[in-house]
């Protein structure tokens, strides 16, 4: 009996320590919970009324670790008419880590950064975009550390932010803002003018040849490869080319072709060996494209042996005729070949039939002969 | 049956066969894909041999051989003809028309014999000279494909894809040709050895060369050699023939190594323009600084209140005890007592925290007329 009391007695103890250290270590946490207390200035954010007490005010300007300016002020009206403000999107569904003031100091540097890891905050509600652009050449350049590649915010902007392709042209002005150097060529194309000029929709724009979200690198051997497929989506439309009198032969011309059939060879079987025969934007241009009667086009006759010669050197006058200018032969035109084929087309069936009926008369005679030895 | 044999062909010429056979052969396999690029078994076909550019390099080594071949044939030909007086047996003539009609007859009933053929009968010398036809045509036009520029400099551009057509049809021509009439003929009709054996019995030669039997038997069917005769002829023909095929081999060399630019050059891709080219300004997201609204009046009714409204008021209705959504109340002051001075900015606790930093700044504009307003007594009207 006493050894149980005994017992009892030291588990009683234990459980009295274990008590006494939990209540210690609270009483010492306390002051620490004190420490974190709002002070009288810090205010925690709820709504936007608060955001642009400071943010409408113009001059709002803060300057980053780079010396950049980071400039804070809204447009408060502009916001309420986008496509976010107008649907009552508010500052801080999208500004997260705004959450008190004070606000949290920045770890962006820069201003580059800055919008990288604003963009970040769009993958909540636009993910399958999101999504995309993390496979594009864009992304691919900010992992390698180049920050100019673009974000979510360079393309569309957050507080004033429009449908991005309404009018079309728009989408020409927002490649702009990082290549301006190929908008002003593109502007200068036949495709770009007509589109610029005239909002005609028949011509590509920036995103109709190289995507949108998922924008890949167009020196790949993949796009390299697939890009007269690209330029066949419109091209071999019957439709859309008779507005403009265009040839539509242009991609089976040019897959029959010695050039065309190596890189439809090339796509469909070694899709990483960059094209070693060009591609239709070889000779016809990329973003400088000119209509083939213009005087500056690439194709146009008078210039046509220099295009050749990009890759054969040494071509003479007559070598550019070697390439049927994406016209199937015919007495009029090309008609050497025209004619090679028809010498061909009578000359193939004739032998073949004629050797075929004296193959078969003998066949022929010997089946007879051997009925006839047989009855015999 | 007697067992005696006849010899039809050399060893030589059974290998110029052999070699021909393996030529024409794979120049057929890696050519007709390309002439049916665009065909599912054409495609297969290209990617079984290692891609469309491994097809060319060995459809080029196969013409490679095919043309030396060619040379070593001519030499050999004329080594029988020239040096040895071997009878022109191949030589076509009207007798061979003649032999033709009449097969064709006899195999119809119209006549009663077959017509007795020689050392080759008109189907063989058909076949010699198709493959001499097509060989000189495929050369030629294989020489303007694979030459361009050369061709070009000569020939009319267009003499290219007219090649390249020609040299496409005539193999198809080829190649269903050797199929129908050399495989009936030598397969089917009666599988002939002597191109591998190098002999045909009796009974063969009875049936097929009667007349080269006869010849041979009545012992004229090559001419007596006279030893002393034929070693002069071969001293000449040697070098000649030497030089001769020398320079056809020459010519091979050229043909094959003439150009390589249309083979091996890769197009100058280049961007002519750089592709990262911001605009500058370069457009942001957030507003440039912009010329201030409208100068607000140093009263309280419908100015410096509206100032308050905005940017104070939301949190000042009520925290630290201060209201400053009116007159009356922003005068009042808040917990820690009145917050503006009348007449004395300075000690206005309002301007003593906004030239600190406080949410809700208001602009320097603001803050100057706010302290205009107090030095000048704080009306509300």
């Amino acid at each position: 009996m006493a050894r149980r009391l005994t017992r009892f007695g030291s588990f009683a103890v234990l459980v009295l320590l274990l008590i006494l250290g939990w209540a210690s270590t609270r009483v010492a946490a306390a002051p620490r919970v004190q420490e974190t207390t709002p002070t009288p200035e810090s205010i925690p954010i709820k709504g936007d009324r608060q955001c642009k007490e400071c943010h409408s005010a113009p001059d709002q300007i803060m300057t980053l670790p780079s010396g950049e300016s980071l400039y804070l002020t809204i447009d408060v009206e502009g916001y309420a008419a986008s496509a976010h403000g107008s649907q009552g999107y508010t500052c801080i569904q999208c500004h997260t880590t705004i959450t008190e003031y004070p606000h949290v100091s920045l770890t962006a540097q820069n201003l580059r950064q800055v919008a990288a890891e604003q963009s970040q905050s769009c993958k909540a509600c636009h993910a399958p975009q999101f999504e995309k652009q993390l496979d594009s050449a864009h992304q691919k350049f900010r992992d390698e550390g180049n920050e100019n590649a673009a974000v979510c915010s360079d393309c569309h902007n957050p507080h004033y932010t429009q449908p991005p392709n309404e009018p079309r042209s728009k989408i020409i002005t927002t490649c702009a803002r990082c290549h301006s150097r190929i908008a002003a060529e593109y502007r200068a194309s036949v495709h770009g003018e007509a589109l610029v000029s005239a909002e005609n929709t028949d011509v590509p724009a920036c995103v109709d040849c190289h995507g949108v979200h998922n924008i890949p690198d167009p020196r790949t051997a993949e796009f390299l490869l697939r890009s007269p497929q690209i330029c066949a989506e419109c091209h071999s439309d019957a439709e859309r080319m008779a507005k403009y009198d265009v040839n539509t032969e242009v991609i089976d011309t040019y897959v029959a072709d010695f050039h065309g059939t190596t890189v439809t060879l090339f796509e469909q079987q070694s899709p990483d060996q960059l094209p070693n025969k060009p591609l239709c934007i070889d000779c016809h241009g990329v973003h400088n494209i000119k209509v083939v009667t213009d005087a500056e086009s690439t194709v146009i006759k008078q210039n046509l042996l220099a295009t050749c010669q990009q890759c054969h050197p040494d071509a003479t006058a007559n070598f550019p005729e070697a390439w049927l200018s994406h016209y199937t032969p015919s007495p009029t035109r090309n008609a050497l070949v025209y004619f090679v084929d028809l010498f061909y087309q009578i000359l193939i069936p004739a032998t073949l039939v004629g050797i075929t009926v004296f193959v078969a008369s003998d066949v022929g005679r010997r089946i007879v002969g051997w009925i006839k030895g047989g009855r015999k | 049956m007697s067992a005696k044999t006849y010899e039809r062909f050399s060893l030589y010429q059974r290998v110029e066969h052999l070699i021909l056979i393996g030529s024409f052969t794979t120049l057929a396999i890696t050519g007709l894909p390309q002439k049916y690029i665009l065909a599912g078994w054409a495609q297969t076909m290209i990617a079984l041999m290692g891609g469309i550019e491994m097809t060319r390099q060995i459809h080029h080594f196969a013409a490679i051989v095919l043309m030396l071949e060619t040379v070593y044939h001519l030499a050999s030909v004329g080594y029988r003809v020239i040096v040895r007086h071997v009878r022109l047996s191949m030589l076509p003539g009207l007798r061979d028309v003649r032999e033709a009609i009449d097969s064709f007859l006899f195999n119809l009933g119209f006549k009663k014999e077959m017509p007795q053929s020689g050392r080759y009968n008109y189907g063989e010398k058909f076949e010699y000279w198709a493959v001499v036809w097509g060989t000189v045509v495929m050369v030629i036009t294989g020489f303007m494909m694979w030459n361009p520029i050369a061709t070009a400099s000569i020939f009319p551009g267009q003499f290219i894809p007219a090649a390249k057509s020609a040299h496409g049809n005539e193999a198809l021509l080829a190649v269903l040709s050797i199929i129908i009439w050399h495989f009936y003929n030598v397969h089917l009709k009666h599988f002939n050895k002597s191109m591998f054996t190098g002999r045909l019995d009796e009974h063969e030669m009875i049936k097929e060369h009667p007349l080269e039997l006869a010849d041979l038997k009545a012992r004229v069917a090559s001419a007596p050699v006279d030893s002393p005769a034929l070693k002069k002829r071969q001293q000449v023909y040697y070098p000649v023939a030497g030089v001769l095929a020398a320079l056809l081999l020459l010519g091979v060399f050229r043909f094959v190594t003439f150009e390589q630019t249309a083979l091996e050059t890769v197009p100058l891709r280049v961007e002519p323009v750089s592709a990262f080219a911001p605009l500058t300004p370069t457009p942001l997201p957030t507003s440039r600084p912009t010329p201030t609204s409208a100068a607000i009046q140093a009263v309280w009714a419908g100015n410096l209140g509206n100032v308050m409204e905005a940017k104070c008021v939301d949190c000042h209705g009520s925290i630290a005890g201060l209201d400053l959504s009116s007159y009356q109340a922003a005068m009042k002051g808040g917990n820690s007592g009145p917050i503006i001075a009348p007449g004395d900015p300075d000690n206005s606790l309002i301007v003593v925290k906004q030239n600190k930093k406080h949410p809700g700044q208001l602009s320097e504009e603001e803050l100057k007329v706010l302290i205009e307003w107090i030095a000048a007594g704080a009306p509300e009207e």
